[in-house]
């Protein structure tokens, strides 16, 4: 296949993502902690905690460690003169291009937590679809949206 | 001409009939839950009916009294509201389409609906002229339709026509699938009404009276299918009954129906792509359905934005139909065809879902349950017609062609410009064999998106794919 995009996202993303992982595990945690509970209070047999405990463990490394460690390494984009290019994905990849006589517009936005490793995530609008390129630094994902907005400025001109 | 008119009196009624309808529900749960009759409490009842139907009424006489209309420095202005007064004037620029069209009551007294839209879209249309007559609708018509649409209205006749024949519409009914519709739609229908009415008490009566007769009862289910079998056909030639494609210019006009007659428009321009389609029994005999995958016109109001073009045509004239209707989108004479590495994943991914589903039940009826298992033999042939019928065609620079199956056969066929984005995606099991799946997104309506795939395609066609998209 075709050589991988260049560029990579912020290494920032990965403790971005590291986090929103705990907040999630600790969901996990929680209803574990309620089944546990549940499990003594109805006399169930013990082995089902110990599976609990297990599945909590591995969804926790998976989450905080695994996951973003693999989307990190996957996650590419380049932009050229014609078309955006996106590599993305954890088990599957894809692979996105999105020509610039088709994006309609182009939005950077920021969440509290991007926001406070100064980070921010570029979306390029289709008529159809919506890509999102995450965590870019945010000086540099201003700088892509008005270079996208720049070049999709281009006429279809095979009307 | 600006004289404000009002609507034919058959308007105060129908919307009467509307109001009634939306009243059924709360009015029947009035009656069931409105506590048990005992003397003044049923006369109460009755009471709340007759008033609520009569104030009805005479809110559909009033609103008719209140609805006027006229045609005044190039605008459609309408008046109306009982207590308040509303006024909406849409002028004759912004008119997008005028849709004449014709209920049951509005045939039975020789009248016509209809409905102007304008760009704004949304669910309804601008305004509504329940019920005029057919002379009133041309006269508005030709006053607010742009004078070159006129034109176009008046010229039709030189215009393209497709028509199809009854012959092809009952083909294209009783090969279509939908009995299966009906039926559970007759099942749960029949199903609501499991307490009021005694089925059992049938039941035993019956085999009491056949005394068990496997015959009968086995005759008498088959007659039930067929008999479901024609309420399938006959609904779908009254949905689909005098269908019309004309082509005026830029637009299609397509027209059906037996019974209330729908008609709507799609500018060309607006096709996102062009879909074919034959289920099993159709390909068995060489038909084929076309549909239109479009971005606006009134076709958003059908299912998903697709609409059928030609409800059943025979394989061969397809290309001599579209060439004529939608130039630009023509089926390919041949597709390249999967690598025969990829026949291996087609078989497996039919026939897993079926062993995990069988396995279990053949499991519980030991011994003769393992005959259900006989069935993955099916499956595997399903994957391998999902293997031999997927293909990707670029037929040239502008336009591409997939085929797939799901069940029916699909042949997709796309132009590069339409095509909003490309993806191609590759599991961990796809890059070992080099193969990968090809994923097209068009827009389908103003704010939806639509996607077809073709699975495990080779890795260097992928990239020939990709090629020919960044091209431009």
């Amino acid at each position: 296949m075709r050589e991988e995009p260049k560029h990579r996202i912020s290494e920032r993303a990965l403790t971005v993502w590291r986090i929103s992982g705990a907040i999630l595990s600790a969901i996990s945690w929680m209803l574990f902690f309620v089944f546990v509970a549940v499990t003594l209070i109805f006399d169930w047999p013990y082995w089902l905690i110990m599976i609990g405990f297990i599945v909590v463990v591995v969804d926790t490394y998976a989450k905080i460690f695994l996951f973003p460690k693999l989307r990190w390494k996957r996650w590419r984009y380049e932009v050229h003169e014609h078309e955006i290019d996106i590599q993305r994905g954890l088990f599957i990849i894809r692979r996105t291009i999105i020509p610039m006589v088709r994006v309609q517009h182009v939005d950077t936005e920021q969440g509290p937590l991007l926001r406070k490793y100064r980070l921010a995530t570029v979306s390029v609008s289709t008529a159809a679809t919506t890509h999102e390129i995450p965590a870019l630094d945010v000086q540099e994902a201003e700088k892509l949206r008005d270079r996208i907005s720049i070049l999709a400025r281009v006429v279809d001109e095979d009307e | 001409m600006n004289e404000p008119r009002r609507l034919h009196p058959l308007a105060a009624f129908i919307q009467f009939l509307k109001t009634v309808r939306e009243l059924i529900l709360p009015l029947a749960l009035f009656f069931i839950f409105g506590g048990e009759g005992e003397g003044k409490f049923v006369w109460f009842k009755y009471a709340v009916l007759v008033i609520t139907l009569l104030g009805t009424l005479m809110g559909g006489l009033l609103s008719w009294y209140r609805y006027t209309y006229r045609i005044e420095q190039g605008e459609l202005r309408i008046e109306y509201g009982i207590f308040v007064r509303k006024r909406r004037y849409i002028p004759r620029e912004r008119i997008q389409t005028i849709h004449v069209s014709a209920g049951i009551i509005q045939r039975l007294f020789g009248l016509v609906k209809l409905q102007i839209e304008t760009a704004r879209g949304g669910n309804e249309a601008e305004a509504v002229l329940t019920a005029i007559t057919k002379a009133e609708a041309d006269r508005i018509k030709s006053a607010l339709l742009a004078d070159d649409l006129i034109s176009y209205a008046q010229m039709e006749d030189a215009f393209l026509r497709y028509e199809a024949t009854m012959k092809e519409l009952v083909i294209a009914a009783s090969t279509s699938g939908s009995i299966g519709v009906v039926l559970s739609a007759g099942g749960a229908f029949f199903g609501q009404f499991d307490e009021l009415i005694p089925y059992e008490l049938f039941l035993q009566k019956f085999q009491q009276f056949t005394h068990l007769n496997m015959i009968i009862i086995s005759l008498i289910v088959l007659f039930a299918i067929f008999l479901v079998w024609f309420i399938s056909i006959f609904i779908m030639v009254a949905k689909y009954g005098h269908f019309t494609v004309v082509k005026n210019g830029d637009d299609l006009t397509i027209s059906r129906g037996l019974l209330e007659k729908r008609q709507f428009n799609i500018p060309i321009a607006r096709i996102q792509a062009i879909r074919i389609a034959q289920n099993p029994l159709r390909q068995l005999f060489g038909y084929a359905a076309v549909y239109v995958e479009s971005a606006g016109g009134l076709a958003e109001k059908e299912s998903n934005y697709s609409t059928v073009l030609f409800p059943l045509v025979k394989v061969s004239k397809v290309n001599e139909l579209l060439s004529m209707f939608v130039p630009h989108y023509s089926v390919p004479a041949s597709f390249e065809r999967l690598p025969s590495r990829a026949l291996r994943r087609y078989i497996w991914r039919s026939v897993l879902p079926a062993v995990v589903l069988l396995l279990p039940i053949s499991y519980f009826f030991q011994p003769w349950g393992y005959l259900l298992l006989l069935l993955v033999v099916p499956f595997a042939f399903l994957g391998y017609m999902r293997f031999k019928d997927a293909g990707v065609y670029m037929i040239d620079e502008h336009s591409l062609s997939l085929r797939y199956r799901v069940f029916t056969k699909m042949i997709v066929l796309l132009r590069k410009r339409r095509i909003q984005t490309l993806e191609s995606s590759q599991s961990i099991f796809q890059r070992k064999q080099r193969l990968a799946t090809v994923h097209l997104f068009i827009q389908s309506g103003l704010l939806h998106s639509k996607h077809f795939k073709v699975v495990d395609i080779d890795e260097a066609h992928m990239d020939a794919i990709q090629k020919w998209y960044r091209k431009r």
